[in-house]
């Protein structure tokens, strides 16, 4: 895992998704409710979203941009695209060994 | 001192001679005047929730302003609206369940036992020995002092951990007053350290 994101601690899962999200574009809560569930199947409650969207916007990997009335849109800053490379770079190499080694053993079974 | 012994003496002596005047007295208030308070308690809540706005926009409103309290205010200042928003939006999506009511509630806890063990300002030696002072005061003013003052005028046989009790007679008295004054003494000298120790931070 990415020292950023291990910093976040339980809501260096929701981090990611969250990231991942944002990694298209700027976008506000709501939206961003609808693209995990779209892409992860995972329903961010909002309890839960607005905690990690505070952890990252104060350990400044996203920021907050000017939005429209009420509904505040947020946005991946430099740092934080790093930290989401990272954390999915680790994310791959687990896959994949973890994907090998359940192949292989279902070859010699 | 003798009314400290008289007192209660007269008080049991009134209840006994008015024992009659007494037990109508609680009939007539458990029977009359408690269904009476019950019934127009029930009355007002009714009232109030006929005056209530039943319309599903108002209902959203009270559910999102009720979730919201959970938080700290000075989280709320930064991202109370936002999150509003959101909520309204589930809510109307019909995920407004009372999953989504434990999660708030959860996080709005756990934001405000982050905020509450978040680190202040240092504190200076002064806090420091005024805190002691004022925590330590009442031992020796109240179960030391006043306590085992009470306990001697009302010639209660009990000592328990009373340390003037277990003294000679004549001891007791000054010793009751010795942990008096150091009670006083302790408390003062708190209170002083404590207000000369905020006096800098109050002209900032």
């Amino acid at each position: 895992m990415s020292a950023e994101l291990a910093g976040l601690g339980r809501f260096a899962g929701p981090a990611t998704l969250i990231l991942s999200s944002l990694a298209q574009g700027p976008q506000h809560g709501y939206g961003i409710t609808k693209d995990v569930e779209e892409f992860a199947g995972v329903r961010l409650q909002p309890g839960t979203l607005y905690g990690a969207l505070s952890r990252l916007e104060h350990d400044g990997l996203i920021e907050a941009l000017a939005g429209d009335g009420r509904r505040r849109p947020y946005g991946i800053t430099p740092h934080g695209a790093r930290a989401l490379a990272a954390q999915l770079t680790a994310q791959r190499r687990v896959t994949d060994v973890g994907l090998r080694r359940l192949s292989m053993g279902l070859m010699t079974s | 001192m003798t009314w400290v012994r008289a007192t209660p003496r007269y008080v049991c002596q009134m209840a006994e001679r008015h024992l009659l005047l007494f037990v109508l007295a609680s009939i007539v208030f458990w029977t009359l005047l408690s269904p009476l308070a019950l019934g127009w308690l029930v009355l007002w809540l009714i009232d109030r929730y006929r005056a209530l706005d039943k319309s599903p926009a108002a209902k959203r409103e009270r559910q999102v302003t009720r979730l919201l309290r959970w938080y700290p205010a000075d989280w709320l200042a930064r991202y109370g609206d936002e999150m509003a928003v959101l909520l309204h939006d589930m809510i109307i999506e019909g995920r407004g369940g009372p999953r989504l009511g434990l999660n708030v509630v959860k996080e709005g806890l756990a934001t405000r036992l982050a905020a509450s063990s978040a680190p202040g300002p240092a504190v200076t030696p002064r806090q420091a020995l005024a805190g002691l002072w004022l925590g330590l005061c009442a031992i020796p003013l109240i179960p030391q002092g006043l306590v085992p003052a009470v306990m001697k005028l009302t010639e209660t046989p009990t000592r328990s951990w009373f340390l003037a009790l277990y003294l000679p007679d004549t001891y007791q008295w000054p010793l009751i007053a010795a942990m008096i004054a150091l009670g006083l003494l302790m408390l003062g000298a708190g209170v002083s350290l404590a207000a000369t120790g905020t006096a800098p931070a109050a002209r900032v």
